[in-house]
């Protein structure tokens, strides 16, 4: 900051985020918070625009991306928040009909 | 022409001090020195013609250059100074706290005093003979509560509180030696203080709280005539010249940790000087702090209005003392500038006006949750027990509710973020309600604030070491 | 009972017995683990194509990676939602060793990077913490984390290092020097901390390419002891940033474990996304790779030579140690077995559950009886 000089400790934190040179690294913090503060969408479309490079079918791909966090669809979090969302699906082509919504607030 | 620019006062409080111009920025308690250009940016736009970003530039082009008065205008918008039209939704986000992050821990040990000071605040006081006092099993459950509630902090404090605490020395050794050990076998740290009236101190006594370093407030009104006014015994009698001996062995001595006065300020005393200089030079009290009485609904002892404008206009004269010293390198010892000062150089933001509901709660005799020690024994509703745990929804409710009437009535006021609304006990004991704001010393309040910014910028300019050497081992020990 | 008897029999008639199932060394047979939903370890034994033992994980199979020590006694889990390793004992089951790694507020997760020392006396984990306070949550630096496989259950962390982010498979050399998968591959000392870029990777300093893409979760490369990852990238023909004048490219880097020898190479045209590959043993130009379809490459001809349509996608590509035969993992819970030269499918096992992002890891050793 040029034209306003900082005093005190809380005014020089403040000038020093404000810096763009002194912007903290963004870091990957998934882990304590879970899936929903991921931004890594995962694909929607295989690298040629298309889906015939996706997984097939998309069920063998479910569990080895949303447990990373990478499926690019809203699934529960099973990292952190709802690990038993799948519970009742061990495999998941036969069982995905036991795969239900979760409803927050609800124990 | 743009939208126009306009300053949001509720966010800038302008300081002059000697020949230097300081911005205080009151969302976050930060201090900044201006520059000539912000000076004429601010003043432009206070006059009565309508700026915008193209129009002020071109009306400051010439004495700066554009490029500056481009980003000296970027930073007053940064920080939500100056707004072009679009006002940043500040509110006070709702609490809702599902894990409560105390530390400390406060045990009612017994209801019972040995005194009978006129003006003493606690409901539930008793004669020593018919004090009730806290059985172990309930000041450990206490303590185990505090570990449940809230296992991750470093450190933790227990203090011992009353009536008068020493009168159950017995339970205060029971706690100390079995907390040192349950808070070793978990690695965490654990403090202890209390606040006596230091009658039943003696050299065994004292050598015992030395030995564990209990951190010790004695309850001290000033010299002879102040202090004999009000801190008397049950017959009547004053009990300065017993307490003055007291705290003259204690002092000569304790070096585990400083040693405090609390003063009391009540009606006909208000002579704030003279009582710092009795405690801090001639008894040797390492620090000495001022607070007005808040004596429930008594209020025969309250200062009066104009009492009041009396004893903070004492404070600043003892404040200015206070800087004297501190360019001189000295510490006079005076604690309501010493934490007002180390707020302002950390750039403190409160909310809420301390620690009780959040980082404190206090145990009545009983097992009971009470928001703090001055409300044990008080009409004021539990907020749970040692058994069941503390009533978060309660809690959230009450704070939310301080939250809601500071943001109602103060939310244009430049000390809002320091003040928070005051004392809950001050304002139970003046409006019956611990959730008002304490509004009818506001205007005092924000000149006793901008007296500290001007004290607190003298010590940056003219020996800033001052905050470490005095300021920050004090934060440490506390 | 039964396969204990059929190894009976081969020991007798050994001549009568299929080179595959019995190792001339004598006694060593040639298993593979693999760990499936919700959180079962599964043993087989690729001479008879069937699950011999199925041990219980005592905690969340997720992620299921899995490794075994050199000797084959103990294979070490990494389980509980990335945070956990059990160290299994594979002949009877029982848990001799874990690893919790998140303590009180302190949550710590490896992304799938575990490995063990040459001795499998030392455990490597790289952590990512997170520290969760009271009002915020703090990023911590991470580190590699040192355990002692003797250190039984809840095993105190030895020794701890520094170490850069964003780390997956690791691999430990034959002189005990691991190897980090992250951005780049780093090569770190384990008993002093000091680590450097062994390969850069995303970092790569090849003019007319883009920084590599990599997908590395399965710790491949054991059946040759090697680390072994697939990248791609973007090749630039014309101009730098010209789509039109570009060529999307196939490679891959890999560790020589057993000497420290490191090597790139581009090997193909990106055709098809593939998430595991590996080099043939016995056929070493021949890089046969899986997700959809399963392609064949020629090294040396830098292009594909077959493909395989598969019922469905597999992540996790594998072989057997003499190279005869592929088997296709991961996703769901079936393990397809291709004849290595015809591509023929000429087995398959069902599992109790999914393997989703499970590996897995083939080895040889004694029987398990």
């Amino acid at each position: 900051m040029k034209h306003l000089k900082p005093v005190n400790e809380k005014a020089k934190l403040i000038a020093a985020a404000s810096t763009k040179e002194e912007k903290d690294e963004v870091m990957a913090m998934q882990n304590p918070i879970g899936c929903t503060a991921t931004l890594d969408p995962g694909w929607e479309v295989d690298a040629f625009g298309g889906v015939a490079g996706l997984c097939q079918p998309m069920e063998a791909d479910l569990y080895g991306c949303s447990d990373p966090c990478w499926w690019p669809a809203q699934v529960p979090d099973t990292m952190v928040t709802y690990p038993d969302w799948s519970k009742d699906a061990d495999q998941v082509a036969k069982d995905w009909r036991n795969l239900d919504s979760v409803y927050p607030g609800e124990e | 022409m743009g939208t126009r620019l306009s300053i949001l006062d509720k966010n800038l409080h302008e300081v002059t001090v000697a020949d230097r111009h300081y911005i205080f920025h009151i969302p976050s308690t930060g201090l900044f020195e201006r520059d000539g250009l912000t000076k004429d940016i601010l003043s432009s736009l206070r006059s009565d013609d309508a700026f915008d970003d193209a129009t002020l530039v071109e009306h400051l082009t010439g004495k700066y250059h554009p490029e500056d008065v481009d980003s000296a205008l970027s930073e007053l918008k940064s920080l939500a100074l100056v707004s072009d039209g679009t006002e940043p939704g500040q509110s006070i986000q709702e609490l809702n706290l599902e894990t409560v992050p105390l530390n400390t821990v406060v045990l009612n040990v017994n209801t019972g005093c040995n005194l009978s000071c006129t003006y003493c605040y606690k409901e539930d006081l008793d004669e020593p003979a018919n004090g009730k006092r806290m059985s172990f099993k309930t000041a450990k459950d206490s303590v185990e509560m505090l570990l449940k509630e809230s296992p991750d902090q470093d450190r933790y404090n227990i203090v011992f509180f009353g009536g008068e605490p020493l009168t159950n020395l017995t339970l205060i050794k029971e706690v100390v030696e079995w907390a040192e050990s349950r808070f070793k076998r978990i690695g965490k740290r654990v403090d202890f203080s209390l606040t006596t009236n230091a009658t039943l101190l003696n050299e065994k006594v004292i050598d015992y709280l030395h030995e564990h370093n209990i951190g010790i407030a004695v309850s001290m009104d000033g010299p002879e005539s102040y202090h004999n006014r009000n801190r008397i015994t049950v017959g009547g009698k004053g009990t300065y010249a017993t307490v003055v001996r007291k705290v003259r062995m204690l002092l000569a001595g304790y070096s585990a940790r400083p040693v405090g006065a609390r003063v009391t300020l009540t009606r006909g005393i208000t002579d704030v000087e003279a009582i710092w200089n009795h405690l801090f030079n001639d008894l040797g009290f390492h620090e000495v702090g001022f607070a007005p009485v808040t004596s429930g609904d008594i209020s025969d002892f309250n200062l009066t209005d104009t009492e009041v404008a009396e004893v903070f206009a004492n404070l600043k004269s003892l404040g200015r003392r206070y800087l004297r010293a501190a360019l001189e390198g000295r510490s006079i010892g005076f604690s309501n500038m010493h934490q007002m000062l180390t707020d302002i150089h950390e750039g403190t933001k409160k909310a809420l006006p301390c620690g009780a509901g959040v980082g404190m709660v206090a145990i009545d005799h009983e097992g009971g949750v009470n928001l703090c020690h001055r409300f044990t024994g008080s009409d004021l509703p539990l907020f749970g027990d040692i058994e069941s745990g503390l009533d978060k929804p309660a809690l959230n409710k009450f704070l939310n509710q301080r939250l809601a009437m500071s943001e109602k009535g103060c939310d244009t006021c430049r000390i809002r973020n320091l003040c928070a609304g005051g004392c809950y006990h001050e304002s139970y004991a003046r409006y019956g309600d611990p959730v008002r704001p304490t509004w009818h010393y506001c205007d005092l309040m924000r000149d006793w604030v901008d007296f500290c910014i001007e004290v607190y910028t003298e010590i940056l300019e003219k020996n800033p070491g001052f905050f470490n050497r005095f300021l920050t081992p004090r934060r440490a020990m506390s | 009972m039964k396969r204990a008897l059929f190894g009976l029999i081969c020991v007798v008639l050994m001549s009568a017995c299929d080179e595959t199932t019995m190792e001339s060394t004598g006694g060593e047979r040639e298993y593979m683990v693999t760990v499936t939903r919700p959180g079962q370890l599964n043993v087989i034994d690729l001479g008879i194509e069937e699950i011999v033992q199925k041990c219980q994980i005592p905690d969340a199979g997720m992620p299921g990676t899995a490794i075994v020590s050199s000797d084959g006694s103990t294979a070490y889990v990494l389980a509980g939602r990335w945070s956990n390793v059990y160290g299994i004992r594979l002949d009877d089951c029982e848990v001799v060793f874990s690893a919790l790694q998140s303590k009180g507020n302190m949550r710590v997760i490896s992304m799938v990077s575990m490995a063990l020392s040459p001795t499998g006396d030392e455990l490597y984990m790289h952590q990512t913490r997170s520290l969760l306070k009271n009002d915020r949550y703090e990023s911590l630096p991470t580190q590699v984390a040192v355990y002692k496989t003797g250190g039984g259950l809840d095993a105190a962390v030895d020794r701890s290092f520094a170490s850069p982010r964003q780390v997956t498979v690791m691999k430990t050399a034959h002189d005990g020097t691991l190897f980090m998968g992250g951005k780049d591959i780093y090569r770190m000392d384990v008993q002093t901390g000091a680590w450097e870029v062994a390969l850069a990777s995303l970092n790569h300093s090849y003019r007319n390419y883009t920084p590599r893409d990599v997908l590395s979760m399965w710790p491949l490369g054991e059946i040759y002891n090697e680390m072994f990852r697939i990248y791609t990238v973007v090749k630039w023909l014309g101009e730098e940033g010209d789509m039109e004048n570009a060529a999307m490219k196939m490679g891959y880097e890999r560790v020589d474990l057993k000497t420290g020898e490191i090597e790139e190479r581009e090997f193909a045209d990106l055709e098809a996304i593939l998430f595991t590959g590996l080099r043939r043993p016995g056929e070493l130009n021949k890089l046969y790779a899986v997700l959809n379809e399963m392609h064949v490459f020629d090294l040396d001809k830098q292009e594909v030579i077959a493909r395989k349509k598969l019922d469905h996608a597999y992540y996790c590509l594998n072989f057997s140690m003499d190279g005869s035969k592929v088997y296709l993992a991961g996703t769901l819970s079936d393990i397809a077995i291709l004849d290595a030269d015809s591509l023929e499918t000429i087995g398959s096992i069902e599992m109790d559950g999914d393997m989703a992002a499970a590996n897995t890891y083939i080895f040889k050793r004694s029987a398990i009886l």
